[in-house]
């Protein structure tokens, strides 16, 4: 689970270019989008669903459910363990 | 008339916020010289930003602050290839994702017109925005533009150019024997008003963009603003039978060849319009050998591609 987190990180900070960032400084349970997390908006969310498509090969076909599934990382990887 | 308030260029030379610059131009092109763009652009907008643009939106915000004034009333911009970085990596994209969904951010900002849109945005700029595409002749077209819009209404227009170099340009540029000079990326913005100000660095007395390379159509354009020879004339001096049909248009007078500081890219005329801008402010005597006696007038002649000719012609301002 650790190991998916790590690199959930990694692939954010590669696909949305987030170039001062190091995957040390994404906590697991900071919300990724608003003032409060990593600041992320719509465009990033299209990212993030290409993101799931390419790499674990999981089509977001629900925009209600993309809220819930982008929260974090933690809800991130859950979401991508419950598709395997 | 049309009064230069501000002039800012991101090129392969020192020209940033560098008044003086001509006097150290070297025809070595060296890298693309990038200044911090830091405090120019929001960090959360930079990251999304491929080159061309954060070098337009620093140009521009730099132009609009050097002009002070608090923002433009339009936005014109011109370019002859857009945004190619993003363009290649839509493409890329397209290639290697087969039938997968495709990033959005490098299809959204592969358009010709993010240059201007980008620059509303950053600068929260409400006023008409416009790109211009004309290939080697967009810059002229776009100041065009601006000219014609402060025929109708009084007002400060941020004009600019932008083009970008990507590798695969090399063999294209190859096939169309376009290769003699290094292909590079530049970018330059000016602040265009109706009025002169106490920040007015040179007037822009006329521009002219026409599919016709004759030499009449260049002493047509002179006569028409009552110049027999201009002062100083820079040339893009590309092709080298053009640049001998310029320089034996007018004996004595000293033509500058500024392709080769900046390099090859469709609006290059942008940075000889900035250089000259330099030299008359600068009172500038020599350039690679040039010797330049007067400074009131120049006259900037792009021939980049044959049959096309984008003609400025500049004057020198004392308030």
């Amino acid at each position: 689970m650790d190991t998916l987190k790590e690199e959930l990180k990694k692939q954010l900070i590669e696909h949305l270019n987030l170039e001062d960032k190091k995957p040390s400084d994404i906590a697991d349970d900071a919300p990724l989008f608003g003032d409060s997390g990593l600041g992320l908006d719509s465009i990033d969310a299209l990212e993030l669903i290409v993101l799931l498509d390419k790499h674990y090969h999981i089509k977001l076909s629900n925009p209600e459910e993309g809220k819930t599934v982008f929260q974090s990382i933690n809800s991130m990887a859950d979401y991508i363990n419950s598709k395997k | 008339m049309y009064y230069i308030q501000s002039a800012a260029t991101i090129c392969h030379q020192p020209t940033f916020r560098n008044n003086g610059f001509s006097k150290q131009l070297t025809a070595e092109i060296s890298a693309l010289i990038k200044p911090d763009y830091k405090p120019f652009i929001n960090p959360s907008l930079i990251r999304r930003m491929s080159e061309i643009l954060r070098m337009s939106v620093t140009c521009g915000s730099a132009a609009v602050q050097d002009a002070c004034i608090n923002n433009a009333d339009a936005i014109i911009a011109g370019t002859g290839l857009g945004c190619l970085m993003d363009t290649e990596k839509f493409l890329n994209n397209c290639i290697t994702i087969q039938g997968g969904m495709l990033p959005p951010t490098s299809f959204i900002q592969s358009t010709h017109n993010t240059i201007a849109g980008q620059l509303s945005l950053a600068l929260s700029n409400h006023g008409y925005n416009m790109t211009h595409t004309q290939n080697s002749l967009s810059f002229e077209y776009a100041l065009k533009d601006a000219m014609l819009m402060l025929d109708e209404n009084s007002g400060n227009i941020l004009v600019g150019a932008a083009d970008e170099y990507i590798e695969p340009l090399n063999p294209v540029a190859k096939y169309f024997e376009l290769n003699q000079l290094p292909l590079t990326s530049g970018v330059g913005f000016f602040i265009l008003s109706d009025k002169a100000s106490t920040q007015t660095k040179a007037i822009l007395a006329d521009v002219s963009a026409d599919y016709d390379s004759s030499q009449d159509n260049v002493l047509n354009f002179l006569n028409r603003n009552n110049i027999s020879v201009p002062d100083m004339i820079l040339a893009d001096g590309f092709n080298a039978d053009r640049f001998e049909n310029v320089r034996n248009l007018f004996n004595g007078t000293p033509v500058i060849s500024y392709s080769q500081y900046c390099g090859m890219y469709a609006t290059n005329s942008a940075f000889a319009l900035h250089l000259a801008m330099d030299l008359m402010n600068e009172k500038t005597s020599e350039l690679s050998g040039v010797q330049i006696r007067k400074h009131q007038s120049a006259l900037i002649v792009n021939q980049l591609l044959p049959g096309r000719t984008g003609l400025l012609l500049i004057k020198n301002y004392e308030a």
